[in-house]
């Protein structure tokens, strides 16, 4: 068995200058040299650097029986930070990416006309986007899935602010917006590409024995630290939620939703106009919204009640829901209609955090719950996205056998991180489940593919890898706050450049 | 030098009547490197016969195909029988030659053999009651049994004599001993997998004992009517005993009706796919297939004919193309022959376009019926026209590497060795 | 024993999909699967329905529904056959235990006497 068996074989490159794509084979050797996902994507930007680049890709294990095994990577510059990040991509997205014949899609340069981007069964196509165009992200979702005719597709796409280069843009992952805190919606729209549209039924081969070590690894996961938990609200409180606005939040709170194999189901939806206790299929076509955004929330809570129909909004218009909620914050705004007029305000080309005096971590918004200095640090690196908690939820760092000292646990996180999006492990599954062990995490990867030379320390190695990499690749521009200022900090970052 | 066997040109009916299961001998033959495969529609029946060594017709509605091939078509069979052609009859296939007063049915009484699953009176039904019976004037056929049969090939069959098999019966018929028919093969047993719809008491009067597969020589010819369908992928005994049935017809078949070195050439002529064509079939196929995928998870069902038919009937045709045009390297095919597939691009398009409109109307609730059975009709038109085309191309062994990553075994094959 | 599904408990990953297609053909994949999610994600309508020999069981989460395939239409013929695509659920005879069943996170799907 080779290594590929787990991938589809596949680079996509989309010349949006030219209108066209072309295929290119996922190499043993890319994979041998990189593993996959955040590592290959970070190769892959470094070859076309000079085409301003955005990479989607997948990793060993996304879309295979691994547990949490969903998770994909978006890589590219920030326009907010000017620095080049990474942002996870969950629920399906990543798997239906991976099955729709395309292991890693590279955007290259830019489309004078508004396009999208459609990947199905090994074939890619741009097409003209007007009929999206202006459209918002719930509505451009709901065109293409009738298109196609599959609510299955998974799109990743832009809304108004994205369209109209707000810094505070988002790319959106189908509804219910994403990790993406560092405005790569933008940089999609300054590229005219409006949407990317996933659909594959292929499949993939794995090593015999796999999938019973991850039923195993599964039945750890679902008994151990995650037990008797579901749903949002628990991974807030445990990250010290104000309770008043987690109180009105629960009591619209419907069903959980999980990512693709994902033991805890850390999406809640709320009904918003409906009772969420029905059981039946509402009547009322957009009864509500599914909360996916652990930092956006936290940052809307002062809402209470008013939270999931100003959070619909800031979906539907493709805006990034912490930074939002920093500025309504600051604003006084306290209801719906109030909130409606002001994110109207920010859909404005540059429209960013540090234009509106607001806090934030080199313009990018700082994770709104009590932090500690390994948060601080982690955030003010930009490397990934930290609208997934900056520490472990619903248990602690000693459960993760992690040193008290915060440069340490600043470490963790961050190759963690990378870890996870390199082999295609959800991130924010890996903060939960302490049982989601490198050791473990390695063995299936190499059980899936039959390589025995990818050893915990060869994985974390890459890790270190893209974590120094991605530093090197150049220092967020912008500041972190005054009161963040701790003699950590310089060395912390001058750490991460040499990658030890 | 390919065997004379493989030389064979084999017609499959896929004309009105017939449901899905001939694609499952499409598949049949394919594994054995049959490649000579053809398609007869019901208008082109008279004309194509002459041309074929191999006439297969498969599962369906009796009466619908009956109805369809008069009123030359009986005659044309006897004609082409006469001249040493193989008829291969499973099901409702089985049910077509059979003795009968019936309209349409009494044109073809090539055989004189009687089922023996026929009653005037219905016995209790347990399970799946549409399934269990049709009616024949003032009687009914029933089909006490559905699944997994166990049957046991006579003695002199070769490399399969005196072997129990299973096979699966969808409605085929048991038939009883006559001199009018030599049996190959008798229904003499059920297993766990068999499914009851009445008493199992009944079951054994109708079938054990009861022919399950048998031929008729009809001038230099032979008819071979085949109950279970031997040709469903699950089932890997069956389709080679198929297989061998095939071969033992060319041993047997006078020299001069064996396939003419001269027609190789003539066959060698087929046709190519432009890679741009090809392209462009793909993306509409896999387009059809998303779709169609889409519609399976719809709890909607159509009458057509005597048949239902499901969503995923559809995702079946689609499915049957796609396998194969995945395995076509776009980049590599060579660019058009005479009579290459433009055709196809259009039949492409009008399934697609009917197949979206269709998946538009469900998902408003509105009604489908005429749509649906339009789409079929078109599904099975598309299906059989690139299929013909597949076949031409990959029988001058043009076709270029397989870009997928399958094993040599096909998914058929894996499907079919993991389930028994 | 047969296939039961606690509705409530489903959380809509999916993985159950690709595990019965796992054991109906030996790849990761979800085309072939005896069980598929039907799903209205607006509405967080969700539910699975198994595909059984003689019907369909639509796992509802206000309550299981049973269709029998075609028995709402008349005169139905006598030799529909069923579908090779995705193969009615067996149950995963020859294993110790389903494949769904396994793979599941929350318990939701289960034997049932």
């Amino acid at each position: 068995m080779d290594r590929g068996n787990v991938y589809m074989g596949r680079i996509l490159l989309v010349d949006l200058d030219k209108g066209s794509c072309e295929e290119e084979e996922l190499s043993e050797d890319l994979i041998e040299e990189y593993i996959g996902g955040a590592a290959i994507n970070l190769a892959l930007y470094e070859r076309f650097k000079d085409r301003d680049p955005v990479v989607l890709g997948t990793g060993l294990l996304t879309g295979t029986f691994a547990p949490a095994g969903c998770a994909g990577v978006l890589t590219g510059k920030s326009p907010v930070t000017d620095s080049v990040c990474h942002v996870p991509l969950l629920g399906q997205t990543a798997v239906e990416l991976k099955y729709s014949g395309f292991d890693f899609v590279v955007i290259l340069g830019k489309s004078e006309k508004p396009v999208r981007l459609w990947l199905h069964d090994e074939l890619a196509e741009v097409a003209g986007a007007s009929d999206v165009w202006g459209k918002d992200v719930w509505e451009t979702t709901d065109k293409l899935r009738f298109e196609h005719g599959d609510d299955y597709v998974q799109i990743l796409c832009i809304g108004p602010a994205g369209e109209k280069g707000s810094l505070l843009a988002q790319v959106s992952e189908s509804y219910w917006g994403s990790r993406d805190i560092f405005g790569l919606g933008a940089s999609l729209g300054k590229k005219k590409l409006k949407a990317i549209a996933m659909r594959g039924l292929g499949n993939l081969e794995l090593a015999e024995g796999f999938f019973d070590e991850c039923v195993q690894l599964k039945n750890e996961i679902a008994s151990g630290r995650i037990r008797g938990f579901q749903g949002l609200v628990p991974i807030l409180e445990s990250l010290g939620a104000d309770p008043g606005g987690l109180k009105a939040l629960e009591a619209r709170v419907h069903r959980n939703i999980a990512s693709f194999n994902c033991t805890y189901p850390y999406n809640s939806f709320v009904m918003i106009e409906e009772d969420p206790k029905l059981l039946k299929e509402s009547q009322k076509q957009e009864p509500g919204l599914l909360l996916t955004d652990p930092a956006g929330v936290a940052s809307l809570l002062f809402l209470k009640e008013g939270l999931p129909a100003v959070l619909r909004k800031i979906n539907r218009l493709g805006l990034e829901p912490a930074a939002c909620g920093r500025i309504l914050a600051q604003q006084g705004v306290s209801n719906v209609s109030e909130a409606e007029k002001s994110l109207a305000a920010f859909l404005v080309e540059g429209f960013s955090l540090d234009g509106q005096g607001v806090e934030n971590v080199c313009g990018v918004a700082p994770w709104a719950l009590p932090v500690h200095t390994e948060a601080r640090l982690v955030q003010a690196s930009c490397l990934f996205s930290h609208s997934l908690p900056p520490r472990p939820a619903l248990g602690s760092f000693e459960d993760f056998s992690v040193s008290q000292n915060p440069v340490e646990r600043a470490r963790w996180w961050l190759e963690r991180q990378a870890t996870c999006l390199i082999l295609g492990i959800c991130p924010l599954s890996a903060l939960l489940s302490p049982e989601l062990s490198l050791e473990k995490m390695a063995g299936l990867a190499a059980k899936a593919c039959q390589w025995d030379s990818l050893t915990e320390d060869a994985i974390l190695g890459k890790a270190r890898g893209v974590v120094r990499k991605t530093a090197v690749l150049g220092r967020p521009k912008g500041k972190v706050p005054p009161a963040w200022q701790d003699p950590e900090f310089e060395s912390f970052s001058k750490g991460l450049l040499q990658g030890g | 030098m390919q065997e004379p066997a493989r030389r064979l040109r084999i017609g499959i009916y896929a004309g009105e009547g017939a449901s899905h299961s001939w694609t499952w001998f499409v598949d049949l033959l394919e594994r054995f490197s049959y490649l000579g495969i053809r398609f007869v529609w019901e208008r082109d029946f008279d004309r194509r016969l002459p041309d074929l060594d191999v006439l297969i017709l498969s599962g369906g509605d009796t009466f619908a195909v009956a109805r369809a091939l008069e009123p030359s078509g009986p005659q044309a069979l006897r004609v082409f029988l006469e001249r040493g052609g193989l008829y291969i009859g499973s099901c409702a296939g089985a049910y077509l030659p059979l003795k009968s007063s019936k309209e349409h049915l009494c044109s073809f009484n090539f055989v004189q053999a009687k089922i023996n699953n026929l009653t005037r009176d219905l016995p209790a039904v347990r399970a799946l009651p549409l399934k269990f019976s049709t009616r024949y004037g003032c009687t009914y056929v029933i089909h006490p049994v559905r699944e997994e049969v166990v049957v046991r090939m006579a003695e002199n069959f070769p490399v399969w004599g005196g072997r129990e098999v299973s096979v699966p019966l969808y409605g085929g018929p048991p038939l009883q001993p006559s001199e009018d028919i030599e049996p190959f093969a008798f229904y003499s047993g059920f297993t766990g997998r068999t499914l009851f719809l009445a008493d199992p008491k009944i079951a054994e009067r109708v079938y054990l004992g009861q022919v399950a597969a048998c031929e008729k020589s009809i001038g230099a010819g032979r008819m071979v009517l085949l109950g279970p369908h031997f040709e469903h992928p699950g089932f890997t005994e069956g389709n080679a005993i198929v297989e061998e049935w095939i071969r033992w017809h060319v041993a047997r078949t006078p020299i001069r009706r064996l396939p003419d070195p001269a027609r190789q050439e003539e066959d060698a002529e087929g046709c190519l796919l432009d890679p741009l064509l090809l392209e462009s079939l793909k993306r509409e196929v896999s387009n059809m297939r998303i779709r169609a995928a889409a519609l399976a998870r719809e709890t909607v069902y159509w009458q057509i004919g005597a048949k239902v038919y499901e969503p995923e009937k559809i995702l079946h045709f689609v499915e049957a193309v796609w396998s194969r045009l995945a395995r076509l390297n776009v980049h590599r095919a060579k660019t058009s022959g005479p009579g290459s597939g433009e055709g196809l691009q259009e039949l492409a398009a009008s399934c697609h376009a009917r197949l979206r409109k269709l998946s538009e109307k469900v998902a408003r609730a509105e009604k489908t019926q005429e749509l649906a059975e339009a789409l079929f009709s078109d599904l099975r038109r598309f299906t059989a026209c690139f299929l013909e085309t597949y076949f031409r191309t990959i029988a001058r062994g043009e076709i270029p590497g397989r870009r997928d990553k399958a094993t040599a075994q096909s998914t058929t094959q894996r499907k079919a060795s993991r389930r028994r | 024993m047969d296939l039961a599904v606690e509705s409530l408990k489903c959380t809509g990953c999916r993985i159950c999909e690709y595990a019965c297609n796992y054991h109906h053909d030996l790849d990761c994949s979800a085309i072939g699967a005896s069980l598929m999610l039907h799903r209205v994600e607006k509405k967080n309508y969700f539910g699975m329905m198994v595909k059984g020999e003689r019907n369909l069981l639509l796992a509802r989460p206000e309550g299981p529904e049973l269709v029998a395939p075609g028995a709402q239409v008349e005169g139905a013929g006598a030799s529909s056959k069923p579908i090779l695509m995705r193969a009615p659920c067996d149950r995963c005879e020859g294993e110790d235990e389903p494949f769904c069943v396994k793979a599941c996170p929350t318990g939701c799907l289960f034997m049932k006497a």
